[in-house]
């Protein structure tokens, strides 16, 4: 089993459109750029695929380019290359999923808000990690993949001490919320950061990991615009 | 080294942040360029001779994408590639990051070289290069679809045997012992019979999948015929066999009941040393089996 045949392999799968390789560590990184159409169980597909073609840990980064719905002033859907625009096109998004995790990178440059990048794991080491940026520094926090919606949380709090390292933050629990199958997993949360009453956060991912560690940030998005590292600017 | 150097820069948003160079759009290479200008002979006869000589299509397809990077001292050079199959495909080799502001343009672009900087036209042959990539996409689906079951995507009876060759000279070699595992489902004509043969085939797929699904990395599903397959477990015991085709049955999330199946097996070099005996051991068990469930 060569990695031309993983690739052909992940080729093969509808809605693929690029695929690219890279190693960190032990890990086989494996990107996958598919378009708008492509099925919603492309990403299990592509992380099963890809763990069946290698002995190391993989983690399967899927960016999903997507027009969103034109807005007031906002430009036309991007036109095929040439010519591409120096600067991000509005109306365009790109959506990555990692292992079994989506991670949304659509810029909004002008908000200083911490992104969730990538959710990831390793189940061969029951690692869990939780990827943010903001303004362009990046984090990773960690935690046990078997501790689940919590885990996601203790990652994603790890992560955000690093922006915000006056607050004391504390992870409480997190609940997935029943949802029709054909919506996306909806997880609510709780944190405290520091004295007062705990927070509250509530929002869906691709993965329940994912929307646990989109929650956490829901929780803390007011608290910490008030607590970031100026160091991070 | 393509693949990882350009194209697995698109992982570079997991990574620490990195100095990125200015970005410029991409250009399409002017088609069609006039052959035999300045360079472009030489660069088609090298291209050719990679094809000759390169066992991996994709290989080559990132050998051509590093030649044009390193001849013509691109940034970033990409080719677009529509084949039945796969569709529309996208093959970069560069130093910018796969999921840059560009990425979605290229996805839908059209068949074609894109290069940035844009190549002077005339000096290569934009035409050869893309039939050669063309070409060279479609020796690795053939090679892919011939070594693979269509209905199930596991390998093929010719895969098969080739696997079986290479696992038995391993074993004598370092005396790495396998176990072989033949299967079949034991109501096939039964499924086919009264349910149509749309069933019989979800019941080979649903089968497909779960062996994908149960299967360590190392461990090799083909199969061999109509409703049998064969399991090449390297270092398994075959007293745990059993317990891991229970394991099909617990799968979830597949679509289709998993059939009821016999089975039968034989370790090498253990119980037999040669591929023939090895298959005719398992198969026997399989059909005392078979002879046992009725």
């Amino acid at each position: 089993m060569t990695l031309d045949d993983l690739e052909i392999e992940l080729r093969k799968l509808p809605g693929v459109r690029a695929a690219g390789f890279s190693e960190r560590d032990d890990v086989l990184l494996v990107q996958l750029q598919v378009g708008e159409a492509s099925e919603a169980g492309l990403p299990l597909q592509a992380s099963r695929i890809a763990h069946r073609h290698s002995e190391r840990p993989v983690a399967v980064e899927l960016v999903r380019w997507r027009t969103l719905p034109a807005t007031a002033g906002a430009a036309a859907p991007a036109s095929p290359a040439p010519a591409p625009a120096a600067q991000p096109v509005p109306g365009d998004a790109a959506t990555t999923d990692a292992a079994t995790t989506t991670v949304d990178l659509t810029r909004e440059p002008d908000e200083r808000r911490v992104r969730l990048l990538a959710v990831l794991t390793f189940p061969d080491t029951d690692e869990l990690e939780v990827h943010l940026t903001l303004d362009g520094r990046r984090t990773i926090g960690r935690a046990a993949a078997s501790r689940g919606l919590l885990g996601a949380v203790e990652a994603t709090l790890d992560a955000l001490r690093a922006f915000a390292p006056a607050l004391t933050l504390e992870p409480g629990w997190a609940r997935p919320i029943d949802v029709s199958s054909d919506e996306p997993f909806l997880v609510a949360c709780q944190v405290s950061a520091g004295p007062g009453p705990a927070r509250h956060g509530i929002a869906t991912g691709g993965s329940p990991i994912e929307a646990a560690a989109r929650a956490s940030l829901h929780a803390l998005n007011r608290t910490l615009a008030r607590s970031l590292d100026p160091e991070a600017a | 080294m393509a693949r990882q150097g350009g194209l697995g820069r698109g992982l570079a948003a997991l990574l620490p942040a990195e100095a990125t160079e200015p970005e410029e759009p991409l250009r399409p290479v002017a088609e069609p360029s006039t052959p035999n200008a300045g360079t472009a002979a030489d660069f088609g006869a090298e291209l050719i001779a990679e094809l000759a000589t390169n066992e991996s299509g994709l290989g080559l397809i990132y050998r051509a994408l590093d030649m044009l990077v390193e001849r013509f001292e691109l940034r970033d050079a990409a080719i677009v590639i529509e084949e039945h199959g796969v569709g529309r495909q996208v093959f970069r080799a560069g130093r910018r990051p796969l999921d840059d502001e560009n990425e979605s343009e290229l996805l839908s672009a059209e068949p074609g070289i894109y290069t940035e900087p844009e190549i002077e036209t005339g000096r290569f042959d934009a035409s050869l290069l893309t039939s050669m990539c063309v070409v060279a996409l479609r020796l690795d689906l053939l090679r892919y679809d011939s070594w693979h079951d269509q209905l199930t995507g596991l390998f093929d009876r010719r895969s098969f045997d080739r696997l079986l060759e290479m696992s038995v000279a391993r074993s004598l070699r370092y005396q790495w012992p396998f176990t072989l595992v033949v299967l079949d489902i034991d109501t096939f004509k039964a499924i086919n019979d009264r349910d149509g043969h749309a069933a019989g085939d979800q019941a080979l797929r649903s089968l497909g999948e779960r062996f994908r699904r149960v299967l360590r990395f190392g461990d090799n599903a083909a199969r061999i015929g109509g409703d049998e397959f064969a399991l090449i477990l390297p270092n398994t015991d075959p007293d745990d066999v059993p317990a891991l085709l229970e394991r099909l049955a617990e799968v979830t999330g597949v679509e289709g009941a998993c059939p009821p199946f016999s089975f039968g097996v034989a370790l090498c070099p253990g119980e037999a040393d040669e591929v023939g005996s090895l298959f005719r051991l398992a198969d026997e068990r399989l059909y005392e089996a078979k002879e046992g469930r009725r």
